[in-house]
């Protein structure tokens, strides 16, 4: 009987192993290492089962034809090996050569990427170039976890071509991002360099330069900020030994006569309890989380940036520990299944307890959040238990996910809130408190999500308690705070700029650029120069709502209701005569450029205390050899 | 025009500074109103000398208080 042979494109070397291992029918493939390129063989009924993978993008962007190293603007473009492309990548050159030779020999072909638009433009640019054209007749594996059942679920049902709207989505954002970021990023540092004040690479992008403005309007506000003064009530009273802090009816007073009115009013004044309120509290659990808040919960419990949350999330995902984690999506779908994943959690004895409090109820309902994605459900556990040890970062993100995932299924908490209104004639005073009745999903995402409760102390209506303390304190207001990479990448999400998995990757660009700097993010005067200049002559490249514009229309590729072409096309028309534009004030930027370059540098080398002995700038001087440095 | 600041073009016209410190600027003088109210009748050196000494005033603000400490005339 005659063996099939089929080859499937992974997207990393671990992602291809997995793969293997799932489709193996002994679930051992024979691991085969070409020049250094590690491959698969697996054997299922009558069929071998080559899988290999990429190392990522194998393909790449670069201008067409023979154009001088630093020319533009350059508006033609072709996909290339990335190792003609960049000296770095010269180990590519082995990878596609490998799939190559595998390719001749296949009968049938399947993307196994993962399953959104860069997955399906990586499969899709390796069958077309490094498989003779195979794209054509390639199937599509669809899968968002890389457990065993649901790879092998996913190669039995594999889509009977590759998904083109995702694949053309992928090719958009490439070449469009290509072409802003070429064109802009050769202008800016050309245009510096020609006023021979030494190189700097500058660059923008079409996400990059929204982004950064974002941070340099910010920077501005503080900058330019003068604060005002108001004033707060500082009192206390005293019940039972106890003291309790009061708040006064006006949280900021606006004058100092008036606080100081208040003040004098209040010295030793016996308040009276004029009314109690009290109300019950009704809080949802919280939705499963899509990328995002999960960022956003990693960097607020364990202080860990939105990217290097990314990297652990994709580390858990390629052990089958978790669901793929570059999702928007705040669902979850029956078809997970939900009661499978708890039993597969109560393995591991810390979460036992909890999980039988879920499974002893009737049924189970995850509270569904608003965020979609067409592509895959919000993040879940697998249930897996981790066959290896986990390294203390992926360990209490795995936590947080396992918790978040219990937390949606479980009921309301319900919190008693009392507010005691306290009055001396005109003045009104609160003590508030408030009591966990039912701890709720609490209890399961606990440490994460935790109420401590505020106790009062035992007034009823009518009754007298003397002031024991009372200060007008002087205040004035504060600046809007700084950006963090976690506030940031909010912002960008509000904005609607970049994608789930690039956003915390141009935040990082931004910081080895040398546009940003320190966790609470500060603009360096460079990136102020550079937004400055693009607002000044070109707002467009600037503009959130542009950037916010053509996402959308990419959105739109993906869903089939708009083509790669058409919006290739009406964006460039938007693009090039701006750049014509700023070619011709390449001058007057340039000089402005080169300054703010030669003023950053000199501030990097220099320190901020003078020399104790003569009183000028000290310079760090590095040594060419070591690279240590000496003021 | 240059800004007598820092030197940048003045960009808009009638303006006494450069973008960031005419901001600034217009954030002083907006903020003495709300002084003004605050604690009576404040007189304006006072007012910059301490606006520059408060940690929550910018680097640019500063800058605006201590130029203007330097030349009342521009006070407007």
């Amino acid at each position: 009987m005659e063996v099939i042979q089929t080859l499937i494109v992974c997207e990393k070397p671990d992602a291809a192993a997995r793969v293997a291992r799932a489709l193996d029918e002994d679930g051992d493939p024979h691991k085969i290492n070409a020049r250094g390129v590690p491959y698969y063989e697996a054997r299922r009924r009558q069929e071998t089962i080559i899988v290999c993978s990429a190392l990522g993008h194998l393909y790449s962007i670069d201008s067409k034809g023979r154009t001088p190293h630093r020319y533009y603007p350059i508006w033609d473009y072709r996909w290339e090996p990335k190792h003609l492309i960049d000296k770095k990548s010269a180990r590519l050159n082995r990878w596609i050569q490998t799939i190559s030779s595998l390719a001749r020999n296949a009968d049938r072909f399947i993307n196994g990427c993962d399953y959104d638009p860069e997955g399906s433009l990586i499969g899709y640019t390796i069958l077309r170039y490094a498989c003779s054209g195979a794209h054509a007749k390639a199937q599509r594996m669809k899968f968002s976890t890389m457990t065993e059942k649901e790879l092998q679920t996913a190669y039995g049902t594999a889509l009977p071509q590759l998904d083109y709207s995702q694949v053309e989505a992928g090719r958009c954002r490439h070449e469009l991002d290509w072409l802003y970021g070429i064109n802009l990023s050769r202008l800016l540092t050309e245009s510096a360099l020609k006023q021979n004040r030494g190189y700097s690479t500058l660059s923008s992008g079409r996400v990059q330069g929204p982004t950064l403005k974002f941070v340099v309007q910010r920077e501005e506000e503080i900058q330019c900020f003068t604060p005002t003064p108001f004033w707060t009530i500082d009192a206390t009273i005293q019940h039972q030994g106890q003291t309790y802090p009061l708040e006064y009816t006006k949280e900021k007073v606006p004058t100092l006569a008036e606080a100081t009115q208040i003040s004098v009013d209040c010295k030793n004044a016996l308040l009276e309890v004029a009314n109690i309120e009290t109300q019950t509290i009704q809080q949802p659990p919280p939705y499963p989380f899509d990328l995002s808040t999960l960022q956003s919960e990693a960097y607020r419990h364990f202080g860990y940036t939105p990217s290097r949350t990314l990297a652990l999330a994709e580390r858990l995902y390629l052990d089958a520990l978790i669901s793929y984690p570059r999702t928007s999506s705040q669902k979850l779908p029956p078809d997970v299944g939900y009661s499978e994943i708890l039993r597969g959690i109560a393995a591991r004895a810390e979460y036992r307890s909890l999980v039988s409090k879920l499974t002893n109820r009737t049924s189970l309902r995850p509270n569904q959040g608003p965020g979609q994605d067409s592509a895959h459900p919000a993040i879940y556990p697998t249930g897996e238990s981790p066959k290896r040890r986990l390294l203390h970062p992926e360990a209490n993100l795995l936590d947080l996910i396992i918790k978040r995932f219990m937390a949606t299924f479980a009921e309301s908490s319900l919190l008693e809130t009392t507010k005691l209104i306290l009055r001396k004639d005109q003045h009104s005073f609160f003590l508030k408190g408030s009591k966990l009745l039912k701890d709720g999903w609490i209890e399961f995402y606990h440490p994460y999500g935790s109420e401590d409760d505020q106790k009062l102390p035992d007034l009823r209506l009518g009754d007298k308690v003397p002031i024991k303390k009372i200060d007008a304190l002087e205040r004035f207001t504060e600046p809007p705070s700084r950006y963090n990479p976690s506030s940031l990448l909010r912002k960008m999400e509000q904005q609607n700029i970049g994608t789930k998995a690039t956003r915390a990757e141009i935040i990082e660009i931004l910081y080895r650029r040398g546009y940003i700097k320190d966790i609470r993010i500060q603009a360096t005067p460079v990136a102020a120069k550079i937004i400055s200049i693009l607002d000044r002559y070109c707002p467009m490249i600037t503009d959130s709502g542009f950037t916010s514009q053509v996402e959308s229309q990419m959105e739109e590729i993906r869903s089939g209701s708009a083509t790669r072409r058409g919006v290739l096309g009406s964006t460039l028309e938007r693009l090039r005569p701006i750049m014509l534009q700023l070619i011709s004030k390449e001058e007057a930027l340039g000089s402005q450029l080169a300054e703010a370059v030669a003023t950053q540098r000199k501030s990097n080398v220099t320190l901020d205390h003078p020399c104790p002995s003569c009183g000028s700038s000290l310079m760090i001087i590095r040594s060419r050899a070591s690279g240590k440095g000496d003021a | 025009m240059t800004c007598p600041l820092c030197h940048e073009e003045i960009d808009v016209a009638g303006a006494g500074y450069c973008a960031s410190h005419q901001r600034a600027f217009e954030n002083i003088k907006r903020a003495f109103s709300t002084w003004t109210v605050a604690y009576g009748s404040p007189r304006v050196p006072g007012f910059l000398e301490q606006v520059q000494k408060l940690p929550q005033t910018g680097l640019k603000a500063k800058e605006i208080a201590s130029f203007l400490l330097e030349n009342p005339s521009r006070w407007k």
